[in-house]
């Protein structure tokens, strides 16, 4: 461990040395080979599960997952019990990071539709005055593109980007992983690229005809990120996304019918993990998110089509991004700029954690802790204990974060 | 992406199915159920070689002749067995699979036989039990000792595999009998055809190996073997074929179709067969038939199976022997 530790502003770009009086304010001696120095990030898409789930995680656990994993603003998905699509709920999520009292913040995102039905639009300005700076279709897509439409123009009455999950639910239903070669092998219902793909253009249209801002995800496939490339040479203000499982993993992992592999999209072939990853480095994708979603040990030790989709990724996403940034030959800066100014700009939070500051006190957090927290998470050939977060707590938004990994 | 828990070449610890399974363990196989289906035609059809092994059949979704042939199989090897087919599956709510399999285990079998809707049900189990796991067949992945007891009968016929043409006809996209045929035939050198209406061809099957044809005519042209699947009615709904009279009329096998083969082509079907929707009367009732025989034949392979599988299972615990193959030996049990 002999190589140089960095400072990451995204904010700037600049990249810099670790000093000796930085690493010494955080507390890292030289043993602990301090290497990541950066703000804390924001994760733009995590789903809670309280209320209503808190068997797999409250949001007191949640929020402690984010301050180990290095995270300081977490977006909330709305489908919760119930859906947060009216004012209570959104405070509900909001204010469950305070009782963990770490600093992190929660902004939860609205549900676009009453109850996530997908037929009657969400009080979008009463969700707005709750503090919503977004609206979703919680991961559910819309079936019918002429409410689509509806829900688009009205949410760009309130200046709200529209989240949507990019694909066509009819051909994806019930697949288990990329249509292919290894699917068939595998014995594996398929989704066909032309799910994502459709997707992208269906919502791509809708912005082009309503002016609304979308953002999409998660984008998973080579098809998908070049139908994204398409609707918005059209013009179309069309943000996206990916997830970091998609970065890391590939569908031959399935070969094991584990059910810890399973997410929802399946994850992508080995020529779609590279396209993302070009995608990260050339700037196509705007932001990373954790994707994170808790569930039970139970609920993945199955047969794997009915395992719970979803990974438990939050606490490990400094170790998550050290690994992908190593597997994939992405430069950290180009992944912390999307775990940071890429989803604070979606957000309207432009300079959110901007100030690099001066470290007073320290607290470290370590995945260690992670004792009776949700763990559905594969093994990625990373000691996770191993993972260090210094937090800087004389300021809550803006403090420096060291990783050690 | 070889599967370490699978057969592999070394010893036959589980049957999970036949992807990369080498030829010479598929010949393994063969040969010792030419010695099981010779204890079969005596009068007193048992012999001890896996006395005091305990088999759970394991059958979460309907079977018939599947677990009737293991039943058999296991009976003629004296082995002592149980059968447990719950009725609802854990795809339905109650007690997980995991739940259901451990208790099981906590029976200690030695062998645990499981037919299940979930595709790698069997992997499953096999990586979270200590015992040995046969599948009988899981969703639309594999059923690897229907493909075994198809391969036996058709070397039983032609007197050899490698060079054959072999024709599998229906259902490719949805059917474990296809998907484990495939795996087994190309590793044994036989040339493969695939052939069905679009919508029942899965994407990419060609680079499994095998010829794809989207009309029945031309695969059938100078066949060996003709493999006709079941076409299951209930997939009506899934907009697969739009009924059983016009499937019949362009991809059931008829006389007329069947004068394309070789003069001396088989006919197969996993069954239970659908006559007059995937094949005529005459021609499942015919002299080029080998239905039955393969229901015969599939408990003599399910015997060399489940004596391959236990003898690897006892080298593993240091009890094993070299390896009795022949009738005389097993006679003696182990």
């Amino acid at each position: 461990m002999s190589e140089q530790g960095k400072v990451l502003n995204p904010f700037s770009g600049e990249v810099s040395d670790i000093t000796q009086e930085l690493s010494a304010k955080l507390g890292a001696d030289d043993t602990e080979g301090l290497r990541y120095v950066a703000p804390p990030l924001v994760d733009l898409v995590a789903y809670p599960q309280e209320p209503g789930n808190e068997h797999r995680e409250t949001l007191e656990e949640l929020a402690r997952a984010a301050q180990i994993g290095g995270v300081g603003l977490v977006g909330l998905m709305p489908d919760v019990t119930p859906v947060a699509d009216h004012d209570g709920v959104v405070r509900t999520l909001r204010d469950g990071a305070a009782t963990a009292e770490t600093g992190v913040e929660f902004i939860p995102h609205g549900a676009l539709s009453v109850g996530l039905g997908h037929e009657d639009i969400a009080p979008m300005g009463e969700l707005k005055a709750a503090g919503v700076r977004m609206v979703t279709d919680g991961g559910q897509p819309i079936k019918n593109t002429g409410f689509m439409r509806r829900v688009l123009e009205y949410a760009r009455n309130f200046d709200l980007p529209v989240l949507m999950r990019p694909m066509d639910p009819y051909l994806s239903a019930g697949g288990l992983a990329p249509e292919g070669p290894i699917a068939t092998r595998f014995g594996l219902p398929p989704v066909p690229d032309a799910s994502e793909r459709l997707g992208v253009l269906r919502a791509g249209e809708m912005a082009l005809l309503t002016g609304a801002e979308v953002v999409l995800f998660p984008v998973v496939t080579e098809q998908g990120l070049d139908a994204l490339q398409a609707v918005r040479s059209r013009g179309a203000r069309v943000r996206a996304g990916t997830a970091l499982p998609y970065l890391l993993w590939n569908v031959n992992h399935l070969q094991s019918y584990d059910g810890l592999y399973r997410v929802d999209p399946p994850l992508s072939r080995i020529s779609d993990v590279e396209a993302l990853a070009e995608a990260v480095r050339n700037g196509t994708i705007d932001f990373v998110a954790s994707g994170h979603r808790a569930v039970n040990a139970s609920e993945k030790e199955t047969e794997l089509p009915i395992a719970e989709p979803g990974m438990a990724s939050m606490a490990h996403i400094w170790t998550l991004l050290h690994q992908i940034s190593v597997e994939q030959n992405i430069p950290v800066m180009d992944l912390v700029k999307c775990m940071t100014v890429g989803p604070a700009k979606i957000l309207g939070l432009d300079s959110w954690g901007a100030q690099l500051g001066v470290v007073d006190s320290v607290s470290p957090q370590s995945a260690g802790e992670l004792k009776g927290m949700a763990r559905n998470m594969p093994d990625f050939g990373v000691d996770n204990e191993r993972l260090r977060v210094l937090w800087d707590t004389t300021t809550s938004r803006a403090g420096i974060i060291g990783a050690t990994v | 992406m070889m599967d370490p828990m699978n057969a592999g070449g070394g010893p036959l610890r589980h049957l999970l199915g036949l992807d990369n399974v080498p030829a010479e363990t598929i010949q393994l196989i063969l040969d010792q159920a030419i010695h099981m289906k010779d204890i079969m035609s005596r009068p007193f059809k048992k012999v001890p070689a896996m006395r005091g092994t305990t088999v759970v059949n394991f059958f979460v979704e309907p079977s018939t002749r599947t677990r009737i042939s293991f039943a058999l199989a296991e009976k003629h090897l004296s082995a002592d067995t149980v059968s447990f087919s719950p009725s609802t599956s854990s795809l339905s709510k109650g007690e997980t699979l995991l739940d259901t399999a451990r208790n099981l285990e906590a029976m200690q079998p030695d062998i645990l036989v499981i037919r299940h809707r979930a595709t790698g049900a069997p992997h499953f189990l096999a990586r979270a039990l200590n015992c040995s796991v046969v599948n009988a067949g899981d969703g639309i992945h594999e059923h690897p000792t229907q493909a075994l007891l198809d391969l036996f009968t058709i070397r039983e016929s032609k007197g050899r595999l490698a060079g054959l043409k072999v024709v599998i006809a229906g259902d490719i996209a949805h059917s474990r009998v296809a998907r484990s045929n495939i795996f087994g035939m190309v590793s044994c050198g036989i040339d493969v055809r695939v052939a069905g209406p679009r919508t029942m061809l899965p994407q990419g099957i060609e680079n499994l190996g095998v010829k794809v044809f989207d009309r029945l005519e031309p695969a059938v042209e100078g066949a060996d073997v003709v493999m006709m699947l079941r076409i299951q009615r209930e997939r009506l709904g899934e907009a697969l074929f739009p009924s059983a009279r016009e499937y019949f009329r362009f991809f059931g096998l008829t006389n007329d179709v069947l004068s394309l083969a070789d003069k001396d082509a088989i006919v197969m079907h996993p069954g239970p067969i659908n006559r007059c929707v995937e094949i005529d009367h005459d021609i499942a009732d015919g002299p080029r038939s080998v239905i039955l025989d393969q229901v015969t034949n599939g408990i003599a392979v399910r015997m060399a199976v489940l004596h391959l599988v236990n003898q690897a299972r006892l080298e593993a615990r240091g009890v094993g022997t070299g390896g009795p193959t022949s009738v005389e030996a097993m006679e003696e049990g182990t």
